[in-house]
């Protein structure tokens, strides 16, 4: 109750407040204009954020990410623009009803599915968490360094078509994250003398470069969207809010699998509203309505996207390792504040935490309240030239990359890593296993190492402890169902050919 | 379903990806990789004498490197063996000069940027990039400067942020210079 008492008198300070708002507003304009991506626009909040408490900065990260998903259902019903690429489901039966006149009903359906899976991933959150971290205590290096291999497997095999480019990114990132000062014998790897590569390579300028300036210079490149649906007056803001509690299975089945996805490095939203939109479309009374306008595929796809919003983070409050690029992202607002999340952060911090889970909430209610009055207004941004916004996101990138540790040589880093995704954009290669591999790889190195020299050297040490054999097994379980599922189909088309 | 499951936002972005732009970038990637690994041995230290082998400080950027090249050159596979045609694949990088433009734009906004301070690069930086993009008329211009002011008054004087005085302020008298380096 204390802790309680404390999380409301640690969110009643301005900063956190004004973080709340501005990191909703910030992340439904972000959704809301279709090119620009949540990690993107976190990349070059994080400086900011940095200046900020740790409870703000950490909020205003996450209301940008929170925020955008719902703001990307706007133009994904309206323009048949996915906001963000996560809403790409939501224009198959968003935009169907926003063209026979249901524009007020699809949006509002929208926005209460996105509420209801946001606020079931808070409270899954809270219940996770913690027991993952009591059980984390037990945790030694062995199972830290399967964790990080699960962790690095998952978001492989997350990118079922592209799973050989997806390890190439891997291998790359991994190699990036060696770069610079290694501490067992306090030495330089691949910096060839140069003293700003001996810190190694940083990440935010890389996320930057990657998700917000690459995508930059496709704005640059891009012609005003067709905003033919636009005209479409937004009349009823209510009139959905209610509907979606009529479709409790396809709420519960969607939020579930949102839930259990965002648990899963890697996979996320992209994979929980595909399998969410699959099952409900299946389990459908109208299967064929699906894609022209069923409010139930507008609810899966929804609900199941913001289901993920908050389970991301039980792997790094409960063990302390990010799995995803926005979560590395949130780990250095809480490095920078002495905050080290694992096991100990529920015991030593809390009434931090009661705080995040109360602006979780908060959060969710204020997007909700925002989209449901102010959709009319956020809808001309969405309007808004994409080439200026292109200008406008190359700016922010050198203010963020340049500005956090004022070296040109970040802004440069940005700018090389802005190239190379612009190449990885045009030919299809994942960029987010890079990043993982980046934060992710001096993680693995640095608990293998500690691992094998407990055992001197003994590889074995992995299979003798029950947490870290079961990690392993499922590890090498899911490449071997992967490695079938593509044997099998390779033979099924060599078969019909 | 009309798509596949995909974690990746860049691959529902992608425009025209083809597998053989794909094996160009792959190929790309194993020779970079390939001289990384050639470099390896002078880069990063082996196994000092005494210490087991899995210390050494070598292994991890290897191993990643491999990884990397291995991947790279199956990707890279059918354009080597001939299925692949080699101008579809050089098409991997078309598209790529007005994003090499704009870089070099940044580059000269960052040298800017240590002359003459955060306002007047980028504002100059903007205009520009919104030249090159096409969006020359005088309503673009009065945009660009709208923006260029919300940034100097949100970050400059509301957020407080730094930015290292610009030489260009020195050349004025001090009062002027001290006042307009402090917010520009």
């Amino acid at each position: 109750m204390d802790a309680l008492w404390h999380g409301f008198e640690n969110i009643a300070h301005w900063q956190v407040l004004l973080a709340l708002f501005a990191g909703a507003m910030i992340g439904i304009i972000i959704g809301a204009v279709p090119g620009l991506e949540p990690a993107g626009a976190m990349a070059i909040l994080l400086p900011f954020s940095l200046h900020l408490q740790p409870l703000a900065g950490i909020i205003l990260l996450l209301g940008v990410y929170g925020g955008a998903w719902y703001g990307g259902a706007i133009p994904a019903i309206l323009l048949r623009v996915p906001g963000t690429p996560v809403n790409v489901l939501t224009t198959y039966d968003g935009y169907p009803m926003a063209r026979n006149g249901e524009a007020h009903r699809a949006l509002s359906l929208a926005y209460s599915s996105s509420f209801i899976g946001g606020t079931i991933s808070v409270l899954s959150l809270i219940l996770l968490a913690p027991y993952l971290a009591r059980i984390a205590e037990n945790f030694g290096s062995p199972e830290y360094a399967m964790i990080a291999l699960v962790a690095l497997v998952s978001v492989v095999l997350a990118h079922q078509k592209q799973a050989i480019a997806a390890v190439m990114s891997l291998g790359f990132g991994l190699f990036l994250g060696s770069v610079g000062f290694e501490r067992v014998f306090s030495t330089q790897r691949f910096t060839f003398g140069e003293t700003w590569l001996s810190g190694g390579i940083p990440m935010v300028p890389v996320v930057i470069g990657l998700f917000a300036m690459s995508q930059a210079f496709v704005l640059l490149g891009t012609k005003d969207y067709d905003d033919s649906g636009a005209a479409m007056v937004y009349k009823n803001r209510f009139s959905g809010l209610i509907e979606a509690f009529r479709y409790p299975r396809t709420l519960l089945r969607s939020a579930g699998l949102g839930v259990g996805m965002g648990l899963l490095p890697g996979v996320g939203e992209f994979g929980a509203q595909f399998l969410a939109y699959s099952l409900a479309q299946r389990a459908s009374k109208t299967p064929e309505l699906f894609g022209k306008g069923a409010p139930e595929g507008l609810i899966a796809s929804e609900t199941s996207i913001s289901a993920c919003t908050s389970t991301v983070m039980v792997p790094l409050l409960a063990l302390g390792i990010p799995t995803d690029p926005i979560m590395a992202m949130i780990l250095s607002v809480f490095m920078i504040h002495n905050i080290i999340p694992g096991p100990k952060l529920f015991s030593d911090h809390p009434e931090f935490i009661t705080s995040l889970y109360l602006c979780l909430f908060l959060l969710n209610i204020i997007v909700l309240i925002t989209l449901l009055f102010l959709t009319t207004t956020i809808m001309k941004l969405a309007k808004i030239n994409p080439r200026f916004i292109g200008m406008t996101v190359l700016v922010l990138s050198m203010v963020g990359s340049y500005t956090q540790n004022y070296r040109v040589s970040d802004a440069l880093i940005a700018l090389v890593f802005a190239l190379i995704g612009r190449i990885m954009l045009k030919n299809d290669i994942p960029g987010f296993p890079l990043i993982i591999g980046l934060v992710l790889g001096p993680l693995f190195e640095k608990r293998m190492l500690q691992s094998l020299s407990l055992s001197n050297g003994d590889p074995l040490v992995f299979v003798q402890r029950p947490i870290s054999a079961t990690l392993l097994g499922l590890a090498v379980l899911a490449i071997s169902v992967f490695l079938f599922a593509k044997w099998k189909t390779a033979r099924n088309l060599a078969v019909t050919t | 379903m009309a798509n596949e499951p995909n974690a990746d936002p860049h691959a529902n972005e992608v425009s025209g990806a083809t597998p053989e732009g794909a094996a160009a970038v792959g190929l790309v990637a194993a020779l970079l990789a390939a001289g990384l690994l050639a470099v390896a041995p002078f880069a990063a230290k082996p196994v000092p004498e005494g210490k087991q082998w899995f210390l050494a400080p070598v292994n991890w950027p290897v191993l990643s490197l491999v990884l990397m090249a291995v991947t790279g050159l199956a990707l890279a596979a059918p354009l080597l063996r001939g299925g692949y045609s080699w101008t579809r694949a050089g098409a991997a990088f078309e598209g790529m000069l007005p994003a090499l433009g704009y870089s070099l734009l940044f580059c000269g906004y960052l040298v800017l940027l240590s002359f003459a301070g955060f306002a007047i690069s980028s504002l100059t930086f903007g205009q520009l990039c919104l030249w090159l993009a096409g969006l020359r008329s005088l309503k673009w211009t009065l945009w660009n400067l709208t923006f260029t002011a919300a940034l100097i008054v949100i970050l400059r004087i509301g957020m407080g942020m730094y930015f290292p005085f610009a030489p260009l302020f020195k050349l004025m008298p001090p009062w002027l210079g001290n006042f307009l380096g402090s917010i520009l």
